[in-house]
């Protein structure tokens, strides 16, 4: 009790003054605009930052979950992407054009890029609606088609594979060729068979022509870099540098297009009955 | 402060009021700057209570005093924190009082005239700090630290002939 009255009797006076500042400064906040506009605006920039910090702390420990929702998110605005284009090209109103393509988000779960055969696995299988023969894209481009399904995880064809075969246009003029892999860079594809009459350029975009239906028409695949002839022939042979990184593959989408099987189908049965 | 004195201070800490909210607040100067100029007259009630005066009750007076200005400003709690201010750094202005000979003010003994420039010095020291500490509250940041510096300045310059004149005829006991 003694030592209490001698704090008291040697800080009361400044505890005293303390308490009835803060009082004044509640009221000047309180009761006047302008003060209180600027401690808002400072206490904004205070507490702003403290929450701004939570929040990314918080955005982290979620990240898994927004990754995925945005995986789905994507998917669904690519099949949009896909089904409008179709609705556009005017050569295909007869078909169903609603719903031609459906997109469906996977996970890279193993990969290879050094050998001349290589694969890769989704973690997506027949019970998600994955078949075979599917492309499968990324946001950069190309991946490549789906060779064989489980029950839950799938096996692709990478586009870095001596088997693996896409037909790609010229963006500009529609002139289109057979695009495969020439086991050199994992990063430069070949379009071959393009009439050497066709005016190509450094730089032009090459992209999906859409005959096979497995990818929509107009999808990016990669850049001309080199061009050149075919030796004893007139077609030219190009270098197309792609964007997509094989080799860091994570999130990819799968293209179930409805119509493919049929076109398969037809064009099978009409080449072997030729 | 005896309890015989405290009328007579209620009646002085009214008149200072009523001096501050009825005339020195339409004091202004002519032209734009005007609110560079306010005249703080109340505030020298507080600086010349006996210096007896215990520390708590002189904070205590300039908080309550300094609300009551505060309504007729619309500003509340600004006079009430600076004036506080000023009035928690008392002691320090009062120590400057001290005549060399060692005499110290406000401790047992009957309070004394002391001449005219050393109050003019104390309540100058003191005005000073109120200026200052009112034009920060009333500006609550110190990003305009030039503009309050110089409020305060002009402020505690005119303000400061208010007082010299008051000292000037009342010469009061400290």
């Amino acid at each position: 009790m003694g030592s209490i009255l001698l704090f008291i009797q040697r800080f009361g006076t400044f505890f005293l003054f303390l308490g009835l500042e803060l009082v004044c400064l509640y009221l000047i906040i309180n009761y006047n605009k302008s003060q209180q506009d600027i401690f808002l605006n400072s206490s904004n920039i205070v507490a702003g930052k403290v929450f701004d910090k939570f929040a990314q702390v918080q955005s982290f420990v979620n990240m898994s979950i927004v990754a995925d929702s945005l995986a789905v998110e994507n998917a669904s605005l690519y099949q949009e992407k896909f089904n409008n284009a179709i609705v556009l090209d005017s050569l295909v109103t007869r078909m169903d054009s609603t719903q031609a393509f459906k997109v469906s988000a996977a996970r890279v779960i193993n990969n290879s890029i050094t050998s001349s055969s290589n694969y890769l696995t989704i973690d997506k299988g027949y019970l998600d609606g994955i078949r075979e023969g599917q492309g499968v894209i990324t946001k950069d481009g190309i991946v490549g088609i789906v060779k064989k399904v489980s029950n839950h995880y799938g096996l692709v064809l990478s586009v870095l594979n001596d088997e693996f075969k896409l037909s790609g246009a010229i963006r500009s003029n529609n002139y289109f060729g057979t695009v495969t892999w020439n086991e050199k860079d994992p990063r430069i594809l070949e379009l071959n068979d393009l009439p050497k009459h066709a005016t190509v350029k450094i730089g032009d975009t090459i992209q999906t022509s859409g005959f096979s239906m497995i990818f929509p028409k107009g999808y990016f695949v990669g850049i001309v870099g080199k061009i050149g002839i075919k030796p004893g022939t007139n077609y030219y042979s190009l270098d197309c540098k792609t964007k997509v990184d094989i080799a860091k593959l994570n999130q990819v989408y799968v293209i179930i297009s409805k119509f493919a099987p049929e076109l398969d189908q037809l064009q099978k049965d009409s080449y072997e009955s030729r | 402060m005896n309890p015989g004195n405290i009328s007579l201070w209620a009646w002085r800490f009214i008149i200072a009021l009523l001096i501050q909210v009825l005339i020195m607040k339409s004091l202004m100067m002519p032209g734009d700057t005007k609110h560079y100029f306010q005249f703080f007259f109340f505030p020298v009630s507080i600086f010349f209570l006996p210096a007896t005066t215990a520390r708590w009750l002189v904070i205590l007076l300039s908080f309550v005093f300094g609300l009551v200005v505060d309504l007729f400003y619309d500003t509340p709690g600004v006079f009430a924190g600076s004036l506080m201010i000023a009035a928690y750094l008392r002691p320090f202005a009062l120590s400057v009082l001290e005549p060399s000979s060692g005499i110290k003010i406000g401790k047992e003994g009957a309070s004394y005239r002391v001449g005219f420039f050393p109050l003019v010095l104390y309540s100058s020291i003191l005005m000073l700090i109120f200026c200052f500490s009112y034009f920060t509250l009333e500006v609550f940041t110190f990003y305009y630290i030039g503009e309050i510096f110089i409020k305060s300045v002009l402020s505690f310059l005119v303000s400061s002939l208010v007082v010299v004149a008051f000292l000037f005829i009342f010469n009061p006991k400290l």
